[in-house]
């Protein structure tokens, strides 16, 4: 809404902008303070030519617009805040000054179209053709409506959905005066294009007056990105983004994932990755070169593979009519499969239903350098989401060494017991009758050959804790996600492994949720051996993986590996060796630490800038025996952490025995909050009020079964109990 | 709830904004007993801040899951027809933006500093002009000038008051220029609940290298001559 403002004597020597101020300052001073401290619509319009249409005014005067923008919005606050006269007085002229200056450069503009409303035949100068950059572009206008005002506007009018034979694009005028206005163009059609501009005036009829705009002819650009492994054409994460506007394109050929994501989640092609600074911005899955028309220009193209590659970003100059042809390589800065390490993301939710579904999802692990994606299948007490053809080995899709899995999220329960997940199933395991019995789905989904888990333990998210503490004592989880949106969270971790419950790491993306395929993985660890599912499913399951968003870590104690046990029948020094090391461009400094039980005993940081890379090799003594593992951050916020190497005093468990009180007391409280869900239920159910709430209903109906399940997890937090008392003489006579 | 900040609204908006308001209050409310299910609940703050010789800018990008995305969408469409328009888009960020301006504060060496929005908020609705539950991304955009004397080892903290009664998904990360070196305080746990009254969630970072001072600072725009608006 624009308005009018009284101005002093024009023959007093001010520009338009203080002769509108004087007049805010006028009124201000006979108290009607609810008066927009700046020219309505000048904030807006500052903001718009300084970051979306600074070309209309050239790139020597992009610092400058920005500037101006700053200064006019740091004036206004100041406006606003300011409790005395002179602060007021002093930011008004801050203003003024920043306001001035802008005008003084739209005017000067060479690209401003003038229009006299006053004369006989309303015009605009110059007529036009007004030449646009591309499919993107604006005009800058200058209207004159007679009388005194001084208006400002922003417009921006979408031209993909043209209205009937005519682009209209409408512009907003002050009711007299002078408006600078600014009109965004999107979706501009090549070659030469009518507008009907409409200025609209309060009270007065909309006023239309064509104007041609001419677009250059596009150029065209044929990208390749080639494996740096193979030197052959792959797909590839990338990102076509013009310079003019900042706005990012979809490459010919990218992938648009919304049909296969059930509309849930970020249900889009275009994915940007958890992940800090420049992998963090969008990107397009491209399954292999393309070709397309682009508008002239500078164009920034990036390119991503995973985080084994380098980002690589580079600016191209479109000429019209032009083919430019660019081959781009990303360079590996660390090969972890020539070091017998393969990548996994145990999390990933795509309908798989026909080839060209599979091809999709194979082009995006490829894409990301992910070598194993577990496909899951996700089901809640009402039904499945995210379907696939079918599970076990036939319906792999394999290529190379890339395997998409089918697997499952399901059992999962949101306000009750937790998420699980399933790897390597022969067939979904899901019965709503059962549904809070997750044990049963663990036995079953073991008895087909799989590995169970937990989804989202980093967070702790869905109450995992409660089933975490039903069922990972005895013995029936194989793994738990630790990092994911590039947060690693070890709470509820360490506690397991505190109580001396084996639990191998893992981590998943939860795409579409997540950013992108393979933004935190697991590596598992085959060795010299070649890489195939079911070796990746055995490293995995035997826990010989690390998880990472970005740093890569190896870990040994003595000869063995994360997952590994070493048996000690005494004492005796173990050698410990931990590595940590990152992208040099993206990734230092470094910070390594090795955990026992949880607590830091060592540390080593790089500082170089150069050189992300930190290690440990020291000696521990067994001692009574612990979980020892390695964990590491790089200074652009990404973390890694081992499973644990395990070792063990025969005779001993390698629970962290001067902690299990208060261990033992968190259990009791996840029991407690059980019982506590299903005494409510069963409380609602009986007064029937649970006839829409399926999950609670349920849980009223399968609350006995599962209050036996309670009951043998107290019994076995009794169990150890009474182990860690007998364990109490030994435990002595070996301290030191 | 974003308090009030239309007091320089005139009369007309300003009830307007009221029933905005009372309409937001109530379905963020409902919708924050909902939330709780799963994550669909969520709103995920992805705070960047850029730390540089003459400004800091703080960037928000809030990403609304599925229930708070459903429940904005119904309010941008305003000729309810289920499809959202630029018009009607922006008409709801103009709506949105004063009340959102006061809600993101910077606080360093003990002191709280007012942002100053940068350029008007941004919606992305990630390919869906529909209404009904998909994502949405509102980004917001502040900047301040740098605190005084930023020594090594100086918290910047943004205290994010945006819509606090929502659990929330937290992620931030820093960018430096001008010679600063700055690192991201990782957060304590992703997960936020919401949040108690009159509190912020706190994305910190930690000035490692504080950045070189300008060259010079910049010229002040000078009173040009009187001028007319130009002649046809």
């Amino acid at each position: 809404m624009l308005r009018t403002f009284r101005t002093m004597n024009a023959r007093t020597c001010f520009t338009p902008v203080t002769l509108a101020l004087a007049g805010f300052l006028t009124l201000a001073g006979s108290g009607r303070a609810e008066t927009p401290p700046l020219l309505p619509g000048i904030l807006e319009f500052a903001g718009r030519v300084s970051h979306n249409y600074w070309y209309l005014f050239g790139e020597a005067h992009r610092a400058e617009l920005d500037a101006l923008n700053r200064q006019l919005r740091q004036a206004d606050q100041q406006l606003r805040q300011a409790r005395d006269d002179a602060a007021r007085q002093a930011a008004a002229e801050r203003a003024t000054r920043a306001a001035d200056r802008l005008l003084e450069l739209v005017k000067q503009c060479p690209r401003l179209l003038r229009l006299d409303l006053t004369a006989a035949r309303a015009t605009l100068q110059p007529a036009g053709p007004i030449e646009q950059p591309g499919d993107t572009g604006a005009l800058l206008l200058e209207v004159n409506a007679g009388g005194e005002g001084l208006w400002f506007s922003s417009n921006a009018a979408d031209l993909s959905a043209p209205g009937g034979e005519t682009s209209r694009v409408s512009i907003d005028l002050g009711a007299s005066g002078v408006t600078y206005a600014v009109a965004g163009l999107d979706h501009l059609p090549f070659g030469r294009t009518t507008l009907q501009l409409r200025f609209n005036r309060p009270g007065q009829p909309s006023l239309p007056l064509p104007l041609d705009v001419v677009t250059p002819p596009p150029g065209r650009l044929k990208l390749t990105v080639l494996s740096d492994d193979t030197g052959r054409p792959t797909p590839a994460m990338v990102r076509l983004m013009w310079r003019v506007d900042g706005l990012v394109r979809r490459p010919a050929n990218g992938i648009e994932f919304a049909p296969q994501f059930d509309g849930q989640g970020q249900a889009t092609g275009v994915r940007a990755a958890n992940l800090p600074g420049p992998l963090g911005v969008h990107f397009w899955c491209v399954p292999g070169p393309f070709d397309m028309a682009l508008a002239p220009g500078v164009w920034q193209i990036g390119v991503r593979r995973g985080v084994e590659h380098e980002v690589l970003f580079e600016d191209v100059t479109i000429k019209s009519g032009e083919l430019t042809e660019r081959t781009l390589r990303p360079r590996r800065w660390v090969d972890m499969p020539r070091r017998g390490w393969w990548s996994g993301d145990d999390h990933v939710h795509l309908r798989i239903l026909s080839d060209d579904d599979a091809r999709h999802v194979m082009a995006w692990v490829k894409a990301e350098d992910v070598h194993l994606a577990n496909i899951v299948k996700m089901g809640d007490i009402y039904r499945t989401y995210f379907e696939q053809r079918g599970f076990g080995p036939a319906y792999r899709v394999v290529d190379g060494d890339y395997v998409l899995a089918p697997g499952q999220e399901c059992p999962r329960t949101h306000d009750q017991i937790g998420h699980t997940l399933a790897m390597n199933i022969l067939s979904m395991v899901r019965n709503p009758e059962r549904y809070f019995l997750y044990d049963l789905v663990f036995d079953e989904v073991h008895a087909q050959g799989g590995l169970t888990g937990y989804a989202h333990v980093n967070s702790g998210l869905f109450h995992v804790h409660r089933d975490m503490s039903l069922n990972v004592p005895r013995g029936k989880v194989d793994f738990v996600e630790i990092i994911q949106f590039n947060q690693l969270g070890t709470d509820l971790y360490y506690d397991f492994l505190n109580l001396g419950c084996k639990l191998t790491a893992s981590a998943g993306s939860d795409v579409p949720w997540g950013g992108t395929i393979g933004e935190v993985r697991a590596y598992a660890y085959l060795g010299q051996q070649p890489f195939s599912a079911d070796k990746w499913f055995k490293a995995f399951g035997r826990g010989r993986t690390f998880t990472t968003s970005g740093p890569m870590l190896e870990f040994r104690v003595g000869d063995a590996l994360p997952g590994d046990e070493l048996v000690m029948k005494s004492n005796r020094k173990l050698r410990v060796r931990a590595h940590a090391w990152g992208d040099p461009k993206r990734m230092a400094p470094m910070k390594l630490e090795v955990v026992r039980h949880g607590e830091v005993i060592r540390t080593a940081e790089s500082t170089d800038p150069k050189n992300p890379e930190a290690e440990l090799d020291f000696t521990v003594e067994a001692g009574p025996g612990f979980w020892i593992a390695a964990r590491a951050r790089a200074g652009d916020g990404t973390s890694a952490h081992t499973t644990p190497v395990y070792v063990i005093r025969e005779g001993l468990r390698f629970w962290k025995f001067d902690g299990l009180e208060t261990l033992l007391a968190r259990r009791e409280e996840s029991l407690r909050q059980i019982e506590g869900i299903i005494a409510e239920a069963k409380r609602l159910d009986g007064e029937g009020r649970l006839e829409a709430d399926r999950y609670r209903q349920q849980l009223a109906r399968q609350g006995d079964a599962l209050l036996e399940r309670v009951a043998l997890a107290r019994g076995l937090y009794a169990e150890l109990r009474r182990l860690a008392d007998s364990e109490r003489p030994r435990r002595a006579a070996l301290r030191p | 709830m974003p308090p009030a900040q239309a007091k320089w609204l005139p009369a007309a908006p300003r009830r307007l904004v009221a029933l905005l308001r009372a309409t937001l209050l109530g379905g963020l409310l409902a919708l924050a007993s909902r939330a709780h299910d799963t994550l669909a609940g969520y709103l995920r703050h992805h705070v960047i801040v850029a730390l540089g010789a003459e400004y800091v800018d703080v960037t928000v990008h809030l990403t609304f899951f599925e229930d708070g995305s459903e429940h904005e969408r119904a309010l941008m469409d305003a000729d309810g027809d289920g499809r959202l328009s630029r018009a009607e888009t922006e008409a709801y960020l103009k709506q949105l933006a004063p009340r959102l301006a006061g809600l993101v504060k910077l606080r360093a060496a003990g002191q709280t500093m007012d942002l100053v929005p940068l350029r008007e908020p941004e919606l992305d609705l990630l390919g869906h002009t529909r209404t009904g539950r998909w994502h949405h991304r509102l980004s917001l955009f502040f900047f301040a000038p740098p605190p005084p004397d930023l020594a090594p080892g100086t918290e910047l903290v943004v205290e994010d008051r945006l819509w606090p009664e929502l659990r929330a998904v937290g992620l931030h990360q820093v960018e430096a220029r001008d010679g600063a070196r700055l690192e991201a305080v990782p957060l304590r746990d992703s997960l936020l609940p919401p949040a108690p009254e009159g509190q912020a969630r706190e994305f910190k970072a930690r000035v490692l290298t504080p950045p070189k001072a300008a060259a010079a600072a910049p010229a002040d725009v000078e009173r040009k001559p009187c001028s007319a608006p130009s002649e046809p």
